[in-house]
């Protein structure tokens, strides 16, 4: 790839894409909707460039963009759906598997009925190695904010999963006797 | 910070499964293959901005 001017931080968009792609899929959970959101915010970034400080972080920069084009487009849905937060979505009840781990396709079932906000904030901090500090700075929010969201995020994610946080998989089973539970379950099957 | 002392308890535990697999579900998208509406987004805006800077004729195309 020839790059012109390296220093523009136009030339490094490219690079952004597959961020700007997982990050938009946390949020619309719908891959030709991620795609058009990721088209929106590459738009928006090339014609507002001179808007970015240049030395900060170009990626949190896109990302909040981002986010802010998927909220406002997500208001206007919101006022037909009465519920924002999801709570139709209550009901799914899963337990673990016998070796005590989170099964990945619970996981992502469990993850889609989030609110977007708690996916936002799970993915900011948890998935893309974000600080607080730079979520809080993403979402327009106070980085107590982020905190308190991101744990009643987690809180309905093992809620959603059927599980009580600190007594789901490990709950008074030590990594010895989960090896050995491990491998008589594996006999038994 | 208590994350030291607390990192074998079964909270924390549960946590770092929930982290792992937030991380997962995003690496999932972050390896795919850029489609090629983006990329040839990209290129679009690189040629249209080309065409203002510069004048004389350029390669800019109407879509």
């Amino acid at each position: 790839m020839n790059a012109p001017a390296s220093n523009d931080p136009r030339e490094q968009l490219v690079g952004h894409l597959p961020s700007l792609r997982a990050f938009a899929m946390s949020l619309a959970r719908n891959r030709s909707a991620a795609d058009d959101l990721v088209q929106d915010t590459i738009v928006k970034a090339w014609t507002n460039i001179d808007k970015f400080a240049v030395g900060t972080n170009l990626q949190a920069w896109l990302f909040t963009i981002l986010r802010n084009t998927y909220y406002s487009s997500l208001r206007k849905v919101r006022r037909e759906v009465a519920d924002p937060e999801g709570i139709h979505a209550q009901g799914l009840f899963v337990k673990p598997d016998h070796d005590g781990r989170l099964a990945y396709g619970d996981f992502q079932r469990a993850f889609d009925k989030l609110s977007p906000e708690h996916r936002e904030v799970l993915t900011l901090v948890g998935a893309s190695g974000f600080s607080c500090e730079e979520a809080a700075g993403m979402m327009g929010v106070a980085i107590g904010t982020v905190k308190s969201r991101a744990s009643r995020a987690r809180k309905r994610l093992s809620d959603l999963m059927g599980l009580a946080e600190g007594e789901g998989a490990f709950s008074g089973v030590d990594q010895a006797s989960m090896a050995v539970m491990g491998r008589s379950g594996m006999q038994a099957a | 910070m208590y994350s030291d002392m607390s990192e074998n308890n079964p909270k924390s535990k549960f946590r770092d499964q929930i982290d792992e697999n937030l991380k997962r579900i995003y690496d999932e998208t972050l390896k795919e293959e850029i489609p090629d509406k983006l990329t040839l987004l990209l290129e679009q805006l690189r040629k249209k901005s080309v065409g203002h800077s510069e004048t004389g004729p350029s390669d800019q195309e109407q879509t």
